[in-house]
């Protein structure tokens, strides 16, 4: 045992360091291996809307690239399909109600019209309508919503979307949508409706951070969140 | 006298619906004229003879195995190689069932349906390579033998072959439409499940302990003290390989066996198990590399042997790691599923060289290769793919049964 190495090699020294040396590279292989590197469809959806954090007022989600139909609905027109309007909910209607259980969808081929309702949320065994943001014919709709609708509290302007729609008075339709700063002023003065309002807000529910957290109404009213998301969707019943 | 005939046109029906899959005789069989049973049928035609004159002169007619060479290509391939490929079952349960990965339930049953035609097959070549084979019930019920490690390898073979019948039997009730049972077999699915993780635990490692009671017939860098832990460890990736394998197949060749919506969601669960596939690959590497070190073997390297060996650690186990890394962060399904059959091939090299060729290293002369014994393998081997064909042609394994929604499994 003349050298350091002979005394490391007749312990067995290397087998030990061997296994120490692969806890230690564990960690970073894990990180290797869980994280991706080519980011999947929908979280690079997420990740382009987050990451604009100008569009983000009071923890909710408000992209310029979106028009805002006051029940709560969106509507964009892509660049790649410059005839077609994609329709979803925005994400203070979907914080707002919380996990959606699922969805009833129109069929392909039907009519929508602005401010009519067009779909229906299935939510704690309640069916709550929603208001289309544009008139048109359904040409698609989401097919893994079926299965999945938790896509839309997930990435309610990405993967979440719900229709697509060959609007028939496009021009007219958007007109009467908010975006932008409009858009952004809406959603804040929802968002201090959804506060302040002592019609609502009979619960200590409401944080320093916000609102902004899922199931909204049923937090603020566990009673009665049925009437306060219709009252924001703009439906009766 | 009309009865009868009633009874005898109710059994013809059920025949026809469950083996016939609602074809006639005739529509059956012209449906099964097809270039691959027609490879099988001839296989068969060479294969069954040469097993029934294995029996009739005894087992040097068809193999090279010897007392210097106990383990011919029958236990080879059969045991060593066939029981960690089989690992399948026990790797989807726990993780759905005891981790509760619930995202990986429809892998469940076509896994658990690999493992048990695995043991069921493992035991068939035991069954064609034992001396005597009447006697194979013995450790159970004659002489125990508790002193050899044979003696656990027997038991825990035969009670997780028991076991996992059990696990997949709620697929052959549901087949049958016998609901009463069908929930009682339900019911016992966590505990079989515990049970079999136990029992998988021990005896893939049992068989590499097998090892253990020769130190010097096996060639150092394979042996080592840690076999048991590098036969179970591999296991795990194997059983992971072989579930990415057998879904890949099935979803190409049997797609309409396939419930539709397990389509939309395989390329995920496919990413998921080569993730962890990755993670086994890289802990079995560095394992490996310690049995080395434990020996203090480092110089046998620089031999023939050591290039086997490096070949078998870096292009059978390294380079499957990061090609299932390299395919989990590009979402390259393809990739992942290219390594799957990588990483399989590797376990195939490892039992074989453990089992065979290694295990021969300090002989004068050995042979591992009788032409008979491999046609006996591939005629067992085909058997197995034409078995777990006719299960998953009737049976709801990648699909719900109708009057089943759900499955339960």
């Amino acid at each position: 045992m003349d050298t350091l190495f002979d005394f490391v090699t007749y312990t067995k020294g290397i087998e030990y360091l061997i296994a120490v040396a692969f806890l230690v590279m564990f960690i970073p292989f894990w990180f290797l291996a869980t994280s991706t590197r080519a980011p999947q469809p929908e979280r690079a959806a997420a990740a382009e809307t987050v990451g604009r954090l100008e569009d983000m007022v009071g923890g909710f989600l408000v992209p310029d690239s979106v028009y805002f139909h006051p029940g709560h609905a969106w509507a964009r027109v892509d660049d790649h399909e410059p005839d077609l309007v994609t329709v979803g909910i925005d994400d203070f209607g979907q914080k707002l109600v919380g996990n959606i259980e699922g969805i009833q969808l129109p069929d392909i081929g039907a009519e929508v019209v602005q401010g009519a309702r067009a779909w229906n949320l299935r939510l704690d065994g309640e069916s709550i309508g929603m208001l289309s943001p544009v008139d048109g014919e359904v040409v698609a709709v989401n097919p893994d919503l079926t299965l999945e609708p938790e896509k839309i509290n997930r990435d309610p302007f990405g993967s979440g979307w719900l229709l697509k729609v060959r609007p028939t008075r496009k021009s007219a339709n958007i007109k009467g949508l908010l975006s932008g700063n409009f858009a952004k002023r809406w959603i804040d003065e929802a968002t201090s409706r959804l506060m302040e309002n002592s019609e609502y807000a009979t619960g200590p529910v409401l944080t320093d951070a916000g609102p902004s957290r899922q199931g909204m109404a049923r937090t603020i009213d566990a009673e009665n969140w049925d009437r306060i998301v219709r009252d924001f969707f703009l439906v009766t019943e | 006298m009309s009865e009868i005939a009633k009874d005898q046109g109710a059994v013809g029906d059920w025949i026809s619906e469950k083996i016939f899959m609602g074809m006639s005789l005739s529509a059956y069989f012209r449906k099964l004229i097809t270039p691959f049973n027609v490879i099988a049928l001839l296989i068969l035609a060479v294969g069954i003879p040469l097993i029934v004159q294995r029996y009739i002169h005894g087992l040097g007619y068809v193999t090279h195995g010897s007392q210097n060479q106990p383990f011919s290509l029958f236990l080879g391939w059969g045991l060593f190689t066939g029981v960690p490929l089989a690992a399948t079952g026990f790797i989807m349960a726990s993780a759905v069932y005891l981790f509760g990965m619930k995202e990986y339930k429809s892998l469940v049953r076509p896994a658990v349906l690999t493992g048990f035609v695995g043991y069921f097959f493992a035991v068939t070549f035991l069954l064609i390579d034992l001396g005597r084979p009447w006697r194979l019930p013995y450790p159970m019920v004659h002489s125990f033998g508790p002193g050899s490690v044979l003696f656990l390898v027997a038991w825990h073979v035969a009670l997780y072959l028991s076991v996992q019948f059990l696990e997949f039997s709620p697929a052959i009730l549901e087949w049958l439409e016998a609901k009463r049972i069908r929930k009682w077999a339900l019911a016992i699915t966590i505990g079989a499940t515990i049970f079999g993780v136990i029992l998988s635990t021990l005896h893939q490692s049992a068989l590499g302990a097998l090892f253990l009671l020769a130190p010097g017939k096996l060639h150092p860098l394979w042996y080592s003290p840690y076999i048991p832990v590098l036969f179970f460890v591999s296991a795990i990736y194997a059983g992971l390989s072989m579930v990415i394998i057998e879904s890949t197949l099935v979803y190409r060749f049997m797609k309409d066996k396939v419930d539709p919506k397990n389509f939309k969601t395989i390329d995920d669960l496919t990413i998921g198990l080569g993730k962890a596939a990755s993670l086994v690959l890289i802990t079995y590497f560095c394992l490996k590399l310690i049995g080395v070190a434990h020996g203090n073997h480092w110089h046998l390297l620089n031999s023939s042997w050591g290039f086997w060996f490096l070949l078998e650690i870096f292009g059978f186990v390294l380079v499957p790691c990061f090609f299932f890394i390299a395919g989990v962060r590009k979402r390259n399904v393809a990739l992942v599923k290219f390594t799957a059959f990588i990483a399989v091939f590797g376990i195939v090299f490892n039992r074989i060289m453990v089992s065979l060729v290694a295990s021969s290293w300090s002989l004068q002369h050995a042979e591992f290769l009788h032409g008979k014994e491999l046609l006996v393998v591939v005629t067992v081997v085909t058997v197995e793919i034409l078995a777990y064909r006719w299960i998953v042609n009737r049976m709801p394994v990648h699909r719900e049964h109708p009057a089943f929604p759900g499955g339960g499994h």
